[in-house]
C-alpha cells in the first residue's frame, strides 16, 4: 500500500495543465519558413550535385521514424534537407504533432513538410498553419532544381484543391534545370479525382517538362509513371526504407535505401 | 450570451433548484481545471460502493484559449486505492478511467459524408487512465481539493507500440479540482 501511495504522489507531482488534445490552439512555430532559410543557408556547402531524402506517412510510427532520422543523420553531409509529404498524424490532435514533432527535432539536418490528408482532420489544418507556416503551397529553388510543394488533399480541403492555378504559375516562372513536384496524394488516384483533373495535372506536368512528381498517402513504396514525368511514392515509415533522390545538372535519380 | 453560455447558466440554476434532488441522486459536485476535459470542467458524482465512484462532466475550453470553443462531456470511474490521515488533513488516493467524447462535426471523421464509409477512424471519443489524489481537512470534511494525473489512450498506445521512441513522461496530464459534498 505504501507504495502505491509513494508511486501515486509522485506521479501527481508530473504533469502539465492539458485542457484538451482537441484545441486549435499551439504557439507560432513556423518550422516550414525557419528551414527554408536554413536550407538556403546550406547551399554554400553543396555542389550542383547532392542528395535529399524523402519522407511520408509516418503517422504514429515513431519507432521507424526514428530509425529513419538515425540513417539521416549518419548522412548529413550528404542530404542537404529532407521533404515530408504528410500525415504525421492520424488524426490532425495536438498530441501527436507533439510527438511528431519531438521525432523529427532530433533530426540534424533541415526539413520541410507539406500536409496530408490525416494532417487536415480536426483542428490539424489549424495546427499546421501555426506550427509549419500559413501557406499549404510552398516553392523554393536549391541550385539547378525547382521544389514545388502542394496541398492536393482535395477532400479534407475547402476550395479548389489542388490550387494548378499555383503549381502553374511556380512552373512557368521557373528557369531552373529540374522541377519536381511534391504532394501527399497520387496524382492520378481515380477515387479522389475525375479524369479530368488528372488530365490537368498530367498537361502541366508534360508541358512544363516535370521530371519526377512524389507523393505519399499509399504506403507501400514505389515507382512508377504520371504523363512524362517519373512518378515515386515514398512508402511510409514503417515499411523501413528512405527515398533518396540524388540530383545532378544531367538529372535526378532515385533509391529506396533499405535501413 | 452565447450558446454556451447560456448551457453553463441552465446547468447552474436547474442544479440549484434541484438541490435536494440531485441529493438524493449524487453525492457530490466538482469543478475542474484542465485534465483534457476542458479549461474549466463541472460535474456531478455518485460513490457507488466503498472503493468506487461515477462522476459525469461537462467541460469547456473558451475558443480564447483554445482557438475554438472546445465543449467536452465526460464519465469518470474511480477505484480507491487506499487513504491516509495525517495532521487533520484526511488523503484517498485513487485511480480512475476517463471516457471523454467532443462534440461538433468537425471531430466526427468516421461519420463525415465526405468520406467513404470506415475511411477514417472515430475522431470525437478518447480515453484516459489517472491517478489522483483527494484532501480534506477532517474538520472540514465537506470541502475537498484534488489533482490528478493522466495519460490519453493516444500516448497509451504509441507508448506501447513505440516504447523507448517515446517520453511518455512528457505527455502526463494533470487536473486541479474542488469537490463538495451534498
Amino acid at each position: 500500500m505504501f507504495r502505491i501511495l509513494v508511486t501515486s504522489l509522485f506521479l501527481l507531482s508530473c504533469g502539465k495543465l492539458n485542457y484538451s488534445p482537441y484545441v486549435a490552439e499551439v504557439s507560432d512555430r513556423k518550422l516550414n519558413e525557419r528551414n527554408l532559410d536554413y536550407i538556403a543557408d546550406r547551399s554554400s556547402e553543396f555542389s550542383n550535385e547532392f542528395k535529399i531524402a524523402v519522407l511520408s506517412d509516418t503517422h504514429d510510427y515513431y519507432k521507424n521514424l526514428e530509425k529513419q532520422i538515425e540513417y539521416i543523420n549518419d548522412r548529413k553531409d550528404e542530404i542537404a534537407f529532407v521533404i515530408h509529404t504528410g500525415d504525421a498524424t492520424n488524426l490532425g490532435l495536438l498530441p501527436e504533432w507533439e510527438l511528431f514533432l519531438d521525432e523529427m527535432g532530433k533530426l540534424e539536418v533541415p526539413y520541410v513538410m507539406v500536409i496530408g490528408n490525416h494532417d487536415l482532420l480536426a483542428n490539424g489544418k489549424s495546427l499546421y498553419k501555426k506550427l509549419f507556416g500559413n501557406d499549404l503551397n510552398m516553392t523554393f529553388d536549391f541550385k539547378q532544381t525547382r521544389f514545388i510543394l502542394f496541398n492536393n488533399n482535395n477532400w479534407e480541403s475547402r476550395g479548389t484543391v489542388p490550387n494548378t492555378s499555383y503549381v502553374e504559375s511556380q512552373l512557368s516562372s521557373s528557369s531552373q534545370t529540374h522541377n519536381l513536384f511534391f504532394a501527399h496524394v497520387q496524382y492520378d488516384d481515380p477515387v479522389r479525382y475525375n479524369e479530368t483533373e488528372i488530365n490537368v495535372m498530367k498537361n502541366l506536368v508534360s508541358t512544363y517538362n516535370v521530371s519526377h512528381v512524389v507523393n505519399g498517402h499509399n504506403h507501400n513504396y514505389g515507382s512508377g509513371s504520371f504523363s512524362s514525368a517519373t512518378r515515386l511514392t515514398v512508402g511510409s515509415s514503417h515499411k523501413g526504407r528512405v527515398l533518396i533522390l540524388s540530383i545532378s545538372d544531367s538529372g535526378v535519380d532515385y533509391e529506396f535505401n533499405k535501413l | 450570451m452565447n450558446l454556451i453560455s447560456s448551457r453553463v447558466a441552465l446547468f447552474c440554476v436547474l442544479f440549484f433548484l434541484s438541490h435536494n434532488s440531485f441529493a438524493r441522486k449524487f453525492d457530490y459536485l466538482k469543478l475542474q481545471h484542465a485534465g483534457e476535459i476542458g479549461y474549466y470542467a463541472i460535474g456531478i458524482g455518485k460513490q457507488v460502493s466503498r472503493i468506487y465512484s461515477i462522476e459525469f462532466f461537462w467541460g469547456l475550453v473558451p475558443k480564447e484559449i483554445g482557438g475554438r470553443n472546445i465543449e467536452t462531456t465526460a464519465m469518470k470511474n474511480f477505484w480507491k486505492l487506499g487513504d491516509l490521515e495525517k495532521w487533520n488533513i484526511s488523503s484517498d488516493f485513487y485511480s480512475g478511467i476517463n471516457i471523454y467524447y467532443v462534440r461538433g462535426s468537425r471531430y466526427q471523421t468516421s461519420r463525415d459524408n465526405r468520406y467513404p464509409e470506415g475511411y477514417y477512424r472515430i475522431g470525437a471519443l478518447r480515453g484516459q487512465l489517472f491517478l489522483g489524489a483527494d484532501f480534506s481537512h477532517i474538520l472540514h470534511g465537506k470541502h475537498h481539493f484534488y489533482m490528478e494525473s493522466g495519460m490519453n489512450d493516444i500516448i497509451l498506445i504509441n507508448t506501447l507500440n513505440n516504447g523507448n521512441s517515446i517520453e511518455y513522461q512528457n505527455y502526463i496530464s494533470l487536473a486541479l479540482g474542488y469537490r463538495y459534498d451534498f
